[in-house]
C-alpha cells in the first residue's frame, strides 16, 4: 500500500482566501497512511523557529508564520512566488519542504504523541519539542534546541545554541549524543535511568545531582564542597555511570557547562 | 507455550526475537551433540552459534511440514561435516591429549566411573567422526531412525546399519582397553 | 541370516522407541542368529553409557555472542519494515539490498574458499574460519547499519564496531568514510572517537589529518583539532594553517586552531 499525498500551497500572503488562517499564515494538514502507527516528520529548514508539539490528533498539522511581513521601507508584501510550503507523505513519513531562504518562517507543528523527528535549521530561531515520544535528530546551527516532556532518545547538535532536554523516559537501548560549541547542555533524566556517560567541556564545568559512578581508571576526581551538586570537572573526557550503566550518552561542549539533573 | 514450528513460522514472519526462544530451548542439546563429536568446548560453542546464524539465514527454507528439530539437526550435521572435512586426514591420529585437558576441568567423580568414562571417551575419539556423530545423533531424544535418515540424507535402513556398525566398532575398541595393559 | 537384517534388528533392539515386548522379541531373534546374551547386554550397557558422557556447561560467551549477533541482525533489518525506514527508502532500499546480498555472497564465497584452503591446514583453521564467519556476519551488519537513514542507528553501529576484538582495515576505512561523508555531525563525532583509538595505524592517522579540511561543522573540526594535539601530529600543521584561511571559520574553532598550531 502506497499512499503519496502531495500538498503544495503557494502562499498568498495577506490575501489568503481562507480568512480563518489570518494574515501571514499558511496551514496544511497531512493525513497518515497508518494513523494508528508512529510516524516521522523530516524538515530541512533554513531560517526561523520550529516548534513541535504532540497532540491527540491523527494527522500532522503544519502552520507556517511568516515573520516580518513588512519590509524596511514600510511596504507590505502582498504576494511572493518564492515562498512555498509543501509536504509529502509516504508510509507515515512526512517530509516537509519550506522555502525559507529569503524569509524567516516560523513553523508550528502538531504531531500525534508517538512521532519521530528529523529536523535541521540554520538560523533565526530555536527548535522546541514538547510532549512527544520518539527518536529525535535535531540540528540547529545558531539557535537553541529544547525538549520538554519527551520520551525516547535524541541526537542533538548546535553550534551557538544551548541544549536542554527533559526526558520523562529514555529508550534503554539507544545511545544519545548532545553536542554544542558555545552553548550549555542541560540534561534532565528520570532517576532510574541506566546510562553510561561520556562527557567533555573544555572551558566549562560539569555538574550533577545524580550519584554518578565515575570511572576512576580514566580520570581523577575533583570535588567542589560549596556547590550543592557534585562537581566533576576534568580535563578531557569524563566517563561515568548512572545506576547500572547502559547505552552511551556522548555529551560535549566547548565553552558551556554541562548539567545532568535528576528529574523531580 | 508455542511449539518450535510455530516459533519458526513467526520467525519467518519477521519476529526475530523468537530465535532467542529456540536458542534457549536447543542450545544445550546442540552443544552436547557437538561436544560429543569434537570433545572441544570452544569449537562446540562456535558450532552452536553457527547453527543459529544459519537458521536465521535459511529460515525461509523451513517449510513447516517436518519437525523443527529434524531440520535443525540437518543444519548441525552440515556444520559438523564442514568442520571435519577441513581437518580430514589429520584429525584422528591422537586426540587423547586434548581429551585429558577437557577432563582436567571437571570435578572429581567416583574413580571407577571416571575410569570407565575415560575409556569410553578415548574409545569415542578413536572412531571416525562420522561414527561418533551417528551414535550421538541416535541418542538424541525424539529423533527416530526415520528422521535420522532425513538428517543424513539416507534411508532408514542405512541409518540402522550405520548405528549398529558404529556401536560395534566402539565396543571393540572399548573391550581392548578393558584388558589392563599396564 | 543376512547381515543387513541382523544390523537392522540390533538397531531396533537398541532403540528407545520400541515396547518391552518388541524388545524381547528382537532379543530372541538376535540370540537365534548367533548372538550371545551377554554380548547383547554389553552392547546395551555401552550404548546407554553414551547418554552419560560428561558434557561441560556452556559458557556465557555463547549466550553473549548469540544475542549480540541477533541484536545486530535485528538492527540491520528492522528499518526495512518499520516506519522509520520508509524515509528515503525508495533511494536507499535498492542500494541496501544490493549491498547486503553482495556482502552475503562474499561471506558465502569466502567460506567456500576457506573450506578448500582449510584442507591443507590443521584443525585450528576451522576454528578461525568459524569465528571469521561470525565476525564477517557482524561486519555485514555494521555496514548495513551504517547505511541506515537513522543517525541513531549509525551511531549505534559505530559503538558496536568499537567493541570488536578484531577491527580490520575495512571497518576502519568505513569509519573514515563515515567521518567524511555522514550528514549528521554527531555521527561524524562518533567516528572521530572510534578512530582515535587507532593512532598507530598509519592510514588512519593520515585519514584523520586529511579530514580536517573536509569538515564544515565546527563540532567535528574541534574534535579533530583536539585529536591532533593529543596525538602530537605535526603533519597536521599544514591543514590547520589552511583551515585558518577560511574566513567563515567559527570564532572558537579559530582560536583553538591557532593555539594548537602553536603547541605543535
Amino acid at each position: 500500500m502506497k499512499i503519496i499525498i502531495r500538498l503544495c500551497l503557494y502562499s498568498l500572503l495577506f490575501c489568503s482566501s481562507l480568512p480563518f488562517f489570518g494574515s501571514g499564515t499558511d496551514q496544511i494538514l497531512i493525513p497518515l497512511s497508518n494513523p494508528d502507527k508512529p510516524g516521522t516528520v523530516s524538515i530541512n529548514h533554513y531560517k526561523g523557529s520550529i516548534h513541535v508539539t504532540g497532540y491527540s490528533g491523527k494527522t500532522v498539522m503544519i502552520t507556517a508564520n511568516y515573520r516580518n511581513p513588512t519590509n524596511s521601507n514600510g511596504m507590505k508584501l502582498i504576494s511572493s512566488s518564492a515562498v512555498t510550503l509543501s509536504a509529502t507523505e509516504k508510509n507515515n513519513v512526512v517530509v516537509v519542504k519550506v522555502n525559507s531562504y529569503r524569509r524567516t518562517i516560523d513553523l508550528d507543528i502538531r504531531v500525534p504523541y508517538e512521532f519521530s523527528l528529523i529536523i535541521s535549521n540554520d538560523d533565526n530561531g530555536d527548535i522546541l519539542v514538547r510532549d512527544v515520544s520518539g527518536v529525535f535528530e535535531l540540528n540547529n546551527n545558531n539557535g537553541d534546541v529544547k525538549l520538554f516532556n519527551v520520551s525516547g532518545s535524541a541526537i542533538i547538535s548546535t553550534i551557538d545554541g544551548n541544549i536542554l532536554t527533559d526526558f520523562i523516559n529514555v529508550d534503554p537501548e539507544m545511545p544519545m549524543a548532545l553536542s554544542t560549541i558555545e552553548g550549555q547542555i542541560d540534561m534532565n533524566l528520570p532517576g532510574n535511568a541506566n546510562i553510561s556517560l561520556k562527557m567533555r567541556t573544555e572551558y566549562g564545568e560539569i555538574y550533577s545531582d545524580f550519584n554518578i559512578n565515575i570511572d576512576k581508571r580514566k580520570i581523577n576526581i575533583r570535588k567542589h564542597k560549596n556547590t550543592r551538586s557534585t562537581n566533576i570537572t576534568l580535563d578531557g573526557w569524563t566517563y561515568g555511570k548512572i545506576n547500572n550503566g547502559g547505552p552511551e550518552y556522548l555529551i560535549k561542549t566547548l565553552n558551556g557547562n554541562i548539567y545532568i539533573k535528576k528529574k523531580k | 507455550m508455542n511449539t518450535d514450528n510455530e516459533l519458526m513460522l513467526q520467525l519467518k514472519e519477521g519476529d526475530l526475537d523468537k530465535l532467542g526462544i529456540l536458542f534457549e530451548r536447543h542450545k544445550k542439546n546442540l552443544f552436547g551433540f557437538f561436544f560429543k563429536i569434537t570433545y572441544d568446548r570452544d569449537v562446540s560453542e562456535d558450532m552452536v552459534q553457527e547453527v543459529f546464524i544459519k537458521i536465521l539465514k535459511y529460515k525461509d527454507s523451513f517449510r513447516g511440514y517436518g519437525k523443527f528439530s529434524t531440520w535443525m539437526y540437518s543444519i548441525a550435521h552440515n556444520v559438523s561435516v564442514d568442520h571435519f572435512r577441513k581437518q580430514n586426514k589429520y584429525v584422528f591420529s591422537e586426540d587423547s591429549e586434548r581429551l585429558i585437558s577437557v577432563e582436567d576441568h571437571d570435578h572429581e567423580l567416583n574413580t571407577i566411573r571416571d575410569e570407565r568414562f575415560d575409556m569410553l571417551n578415548r574409545a569415542m575419539l578413536k572412531l571416525v567422526p562420522d561414527k561418533r556423530e551417528i551414535l550421538t545423533l541416535s541418542k538424541i531424544d525424539g529423533l527416530k531412525y526415520k528422521e535420522l535418515g532425513r538428517i543424513l540424507n539416507c534411508s532408514e535402513n542405512t541409518v540402522k546399519g550405520r548405528v549398529f556398525r558404529a556401536l560395534k566398532e566402539l565396543k571393540n575398541i572399548y573391550s581392548k582397553m578393558e584388558v589392563p595393559d599396564k | 541370516m543376512k547381515k543387513e537384517i541382523i544390523e537392522k534388528w540390533m538397531a531396533e533392539f537398541l532403540s528407545p522407541d520400541i515396547s518391552e515386548g518388541e524388545k524381547e522379541e528382537l532379543k530372541g531373534k538376535l540370540i537365534q542368529s548367533g548372538y550371545d546374551k551377554f554380548e547383547l547386554e554389553d552392547m546395551e550397557n555401552l550404548y546407554s553409557m553414551l547418554d552419560e558422557i560428561d558434557v561441560p556447561e556452556t559458557s556465557n560467551k555463547l549466550d553473549m555472542n548469540f544475542y549480540r549477533s541477533l541484536e545486530l541482525y535485528k538492527d540491520a533489518i528492522s528499518d526495512k519494515s518499520s516506519h522509520f525506514g520508509a524515509f528515503i527508502s525508495s533511494i536507499f532500499k535498492k542500494k541496501y539490498v544490493l549491498r547486503f546480498t553482495y556482502s552475503l555472497t562474499l561471506v558465502v564465497f569466502g567460506w567456500y574458499l576457506g573450506s578448500w584452503s582449510g584442507r591443507i591446514d590443521n584443525n585450528n583453521v576451522k576454528i578461525q574460519l568459524m569465528s571469521q564467519e561470525i565476525s564477517q556476519m557482524r561486519q555485514v551488519m555494521i555496514y548495513t547499519m551504517l547505511d541506515q537513514p537513522s543517525a541513531m542507528k549509525r551511531i549505534k553501529a559505530i559503538s558496536y564496531a568499537d567493541e570488536f576484538e578484531n577491527v580490520d582495515d575495512k571497518i576502519l576505512n568505513t569509519f573514515l568514510d563515515t567521518l567524511n561523508n555522514d550528514p549528521n555531525p554527531n555521527v561524524r563525532l562518533a567516528a572521530v572517537e572510534a578512530l582515535s583509538r587507532f593512532p598507530d595505524i598509519q592510514f588512519v592517522r593520515e585519514g584523520l589529518v586529511k579530514s580536517i579540511l573536509k569538515q564544515e561543522s565546527p563540532l567535528v573540526q574541534v574534535a579533530l583539532i583536539d585529536l591532533m594535539l593529543k596525538l602530537k601530529e605535526k603533519a597536521s600543521k599544514k591543514e590547520l594553517t589552511r583551515l585558518l584561511e577560511n574566513r567563515d571559520l567559527n570564532y572558537s574553532v579559530r582560536s583553538k586552531t591557532q593555539e594548537t598550531i602553536r603547541l605543535l
